[in-house]
C-alpha cells in the first residue's frame, strides 16, 4: 500500500517535471522537485475536472495515458536548448565558524524536529478534522466512489468551493484503488515539505544560505503552520500556491525571466483552484507586475502589458474551468454572500485592525514572530530598506493585509472574518504568513564571522 | 482539563506553551512574555547606556537579540510541549485499529454509523432524518462521510430506501407506513429500511 502511494507522489512529479522543463526552468534540484509535485498534482485535478465535466468516469488509465502521452509529446517538442536540472550537485564548501556551526546544527536538528512532529502527528490520527468531514475528504470520497459533478451541489455552502485539493485526494484514493483514512492524510505533511525549499532557494537567491536557513527556521516556529500541516484542511495547500506567484513574479524581474512569470500565472491559476481567495489574490500578483515593471529598467507600457499577459492567460486559463461547472451544476455561491457595505465602514475600522492586531500578538499562532519582525522593522538601518527583495516582501505583506481590512470595511466579509479574532482570520492570515519570517530573515544581519 | 480531543481540535486562542492553558491563561502567558521582553529590552540598553557608552554592541543590535531570545525560549517550551503531545498521541493511538480510532474520536456518533452499515446488509439510497442543526454541527457530516457510499445519504435522493434516523425526538413517528424499524440504537435513533414489496 505504501508502495502504491509513493507511486501516486512520483507520477505527479514526473508530470510536473516535464512541464517545467518544456517551459525550460532552470532551477535547483530540490526547488525542481517540489515544483514538479505541485505543478503534477495540479496538471492531475484540472485534467480529472475535465473528465467529470465531459461525464466520464475517474479511472487510472483514463488519467494516466492521456497525460502521459500529451506532456511526452509537448516535452519532445519543447525541450530543445532546455538546460538540464543537476540532480548531483557538488555541496557547498563549508568552512564555518564556531558560531556558525552552532547555527547550522541547531536549525538542522529544529527543522527534523518539526517535520517528524507533524508526520507523526498526521499518521497517528486518521482523518477526523472539521473541515475534512464536512467538506474535503467527504467530497472527495464522493467523487472517488460516485465519478460525478452533479451530487456536488448537495454539499450546501462547502458547494461552491473550488475542488482541486478535492480531487488530488481522489487521485491517491485511485492510484490505492480504495479509501484509505489514514494514508490519504500524508499528503498534508508532504505539503509542508514541498514548501520548505523552495522558501529556502527564493531567500537564498537574493540573500544568502544562512537567511534562507533562518527563514525556514522562523516558518516553522509558528505552531498554527505546524498543526496545518498534520489536519485535513485546505489552508497549507493554499499557502504554497498562494506564495509560489509571489516568489516567482520577484524572481521573473530579477533575473528577466519570462518563463517564471508564465509559471506564476499557472500557481495562480491553481490556488484559485484550491480556494475561493485565490481568484481575489489575482488582484495582489496584477499589482506586484505592476510595481516589479515600474522597478524594471524596461517600464514601457507595452513591456508592462505583455507582463501582465504573460501572467493573466494561464491563470485565466487554469482558474475558468472551475467557474464554469460551478455555474453548469449550479454549485451554491458562497461569494454570493459577499457584497459591497460602504455604509458604516467607519464603525468597522476600529474593530478590523483591533482584531487584526489581536490575532498577530496575543493568540498562540504564530509565537511572538510579528512582534519580533515589528522590532526587526523598527531597528532596521536605512541601507536594508534600499533591497529590492525587502521592498517587494514589504509591499507584498502591506498589499495582503490592505486587502484583507479592505474587504472588512467595505464588504460584508466583515461578518465573516471578524466576528472573533481567531477562527477564520487565522486561517487566512496562515496564507500569507510566511512573508513574516522571510522579512525578519532578510532584515537579519549577517554576523562578519 | 482540556483531553486529547481537545487538542486534536486545536484552538489558536490557546496558546500552545503549557498543555493545559486555555484561553485566558494563553493570552496572559503571552502578556507575561511581553513584559519580561521589555524589561530584559530595558535593563540591557540601560547598563549599556551608563556603564558602557562606548560599547560596540548597539541598543539596536540588543533589542533584536533579546527579542530573537525571547522567541527562541518561547520555541524551546513549544517543543517541550510538542513532546509531551506527541506522548500522549501515541500512548493513545498506537496499535490501534482505524476503527477503534474513531471509536474514540466521534464516540457514540460512530457506533451508531457501525450500527447502521451493520443492518443495512446492500448498498443504499439514504435520508438523514435529525433535530441536529445540520450546518452548524459536525455529527449529521460524520454519518454522511462514514455511511457513504453503503448508506448514500450525500445525494440526498427523493427515494430513499434507507432511514437514517439520529437523534430526532419520538423517531417511531418519522418511519412512514412503507418502511419498517429494523433497529433501535437509542430511545433517538434507529434505521428503518423500506418494506420488500412482493410480486
Amino acid at each position: 500500500m505504501i508502495f502504491l502511494f509513493i507511486i501516486a507522489l512520483v507520477f505527479p512529479a514526473a508530470l510536473g517535471y516535464l512541464l517545467l522543463k518544456s517551459l525550460r526552468f532552470s532551477c535547483s534540484a530540490k526547488t525542481a522537485l517540489s515544483l514538479s509535485f505541485l505543478l503534477g498534482l495540479g496538471v492531475i485535478a484540472l485534467w480529472m475536472l475535465l473528465l467529470l465535466i465531459f461525464h466520464q468516469a475517474l479511472t487510472l488509465s483514463g488519467i494516466v495515458i492521456p497525460l502521459v502521452l500529451l506532456f511526452g509529446i509537448l516535452y519532445v517538442f519543447l525541450r530543445r536548448n532546455y538546460s538540464p536540472i543537476c540532480f548531483f550537485q557538488s555541496p557547498p564548501a563549508f568552512n564555518l565558524s564556531v558560531r556558525q556551526r552552532i547555527f547550522l546544527y541547531g536549525a538542522v536538528f529544529f527543522i527534523a524536529h518539526q517535520l517528524y512532529f507533524v508526520f507523526l502527528a498526521a499518521g497517528l490520527t486518521p482523518i477526523a478534522s472539521w473541515d475534512g468531514i464536512y467538506a474535503i475528504a467527504v467530497k472527495s470520497k464522493y467523487l472517488f466512489y460516485g465519478g460525478q459533478l452533479e451530487g456536488l451541489k448537495n454539499f450546501y455552502i462547502t458547494s461552491s468551493y473550488p475542488i482541486q485539493m478535492e480531487l488530488d485526494v481522489t487521485w491517491l484514493a485511485l492510484v490505492l484503488n480504495q479509501w484509505d483514512d489514514q494514508l490519504l492524510k500524508y499528503i498534508f505533511p508532504i505539503f509542508l515539505l514541498a514548501y520548505l525549499p523552495l522558501q529556502y532557494d527564493f531567500v537564498k537567491d537574493f540573500s544568502d544560505r544562512s537567511k534562507a536557513l533562518l527563514s525556514v527556521v522562523l516558518v516553522l516556529c509558528s505552531y498554527f503552520l505546524i498543526y496545518h500541516s498534520t489536519i485535513e484542511y485546505r489552508s497549507i495547500f493554499f499557502l504554497v500556491y498562494n506564495l509560489m506567484p509571489v516568489f516567482l513574479i520577484f524572481r521573473a524581474f530579477q533575473r528577466n525571466e519570462p518563463t517564471s512569470l508564465i509559471l506564476a500565472g499557472i500557481f495562480a491559476g491553481l490556488s484559485a483552484f484550491i480556494k475561493l481567495e485565490g481568484t481575489g489574490h489575482f488582484l495582489i500578483y496584477v499589482l506586484l507586475i505592476l510595481y516589479t515593471t515600474l522597478k524594471s529598467e524596461n517600464r514601457s507600457i507595452k513591456a508592462g502589458l505583455l507582463c501582465q499577459v504573460k501572467f493573466l492567460v494561464p491563470a485565466l486559463l487554469i482558474s475558468v474551468p472551475f467557474w464554469l461547472v460551478k455555474n453548469m451544476y449550479h454549485l451554491g455561491s458562497f461569494e454570493g454572500r459577499l457584497g459591497l457595505q460602504i455604509t458604516g465602514f467607519t464603525d468597522r475600522l476600529i474593530p478590523v485592525l483591533s482584531t487584526i492586531l489581536q490575532n498577530l500578538f496575543l493568540s498562540g499562532n504564530w509565537s511572538i514572530l510579528w512582534f519580533v519582525l515589528l522590532i526587526f522593522v523598527l531597528t532596521a538601518q536605512k541601507a536594508s530598506f534600499r533591497s529590492p527583495a525587502i521592498q517587494y516582501i514589504g509591499l507584498t505583506l502591506l498589499l495582503y493585509f490592505a486587502l484583507y481590512i479592505g474587504l472588512g470595511l467595505f464588504t460584508t466579509t466583515f461578518s465573516i472574518l471578524y466576528y472573533d479574532p481567531y477562527t477564520n482570520l487565522s486561517r487566512t492570515i496562515l496564507h500569507f504568513f510566511p512573508l513574516c519570517p522571510i522579512l525578519i530573515a532578510l532584515l537579519s544581519e549577517r554576523n562578519k564571522d | 482539563m482540556p483531553t486529547l480531543t481537545d487538542f486534536l481540535y486545536y484552538s489558536p486562542n490557546w496558546n500552545y506553551i503549557g498543555v493545559t492553558i486555555g484561553e485566558s491563561g494563553s493570552i496572559i502567558l503571552v502578556y507575561l512574555l511581553y513584559i519580561i521582553l521589555c524589561v530584559a529590552v530595558l535593563i540591557i540598553v540601560g547598563r549599556y547606556s551608563a556603564f558602557n557608552r562606548t560599547a560596540a554592541v548597539s541598543r539596536r543590535k540588543i533589542m533584536r537579540n533579546v527579542a530573537l531570545g525571547i522567541l527562541g525560549t518561547m520555541v524551546l517550551l513549544q517543543v517541550v510541549c510538542q513532546q509531551s503531545f506527541l506522548i500522549k498521541l501515541i500512548k493513545r493511538f498506537s496499535n490501534q485499529t482505524i476503527g477503534q480510532k474513531y471509536k474514540y474520536l466521534f464516540g457514540p456518533t460512530y457506533s451508531y454509523v457501525r450500527f447502521v452499515l451493520n443492518h443495512a446488509h446492500e448498498r443504499c439510497a439514504g435520508k438523514l432524518i435529525t433535530d441536529l442543526n445540520i450546518n452548524g454541527t459536525l455529527e449529521p457530516y460524520i454519518l454522511k462521510y462514514f455511511l457513504y457510499p453503503d448508506v448514500d445519504v450525500l445525494s440526498e435522493t427523493s427515494d430513499p430506501t434507507c432511514l437514517i434516523i439520529f437523534r430526532k425526538a419520538n423517531p417511531e413517528q418519522s418511519v412512514p407506513d412503507n418502511f419498517e424499524i429494523v433497529g433501535k440504537f437509542d430511545a433517538q435513533s434507529l434505521i428503518a429500511l423500506r418494506k420488500k414489496t412482493g410480486i
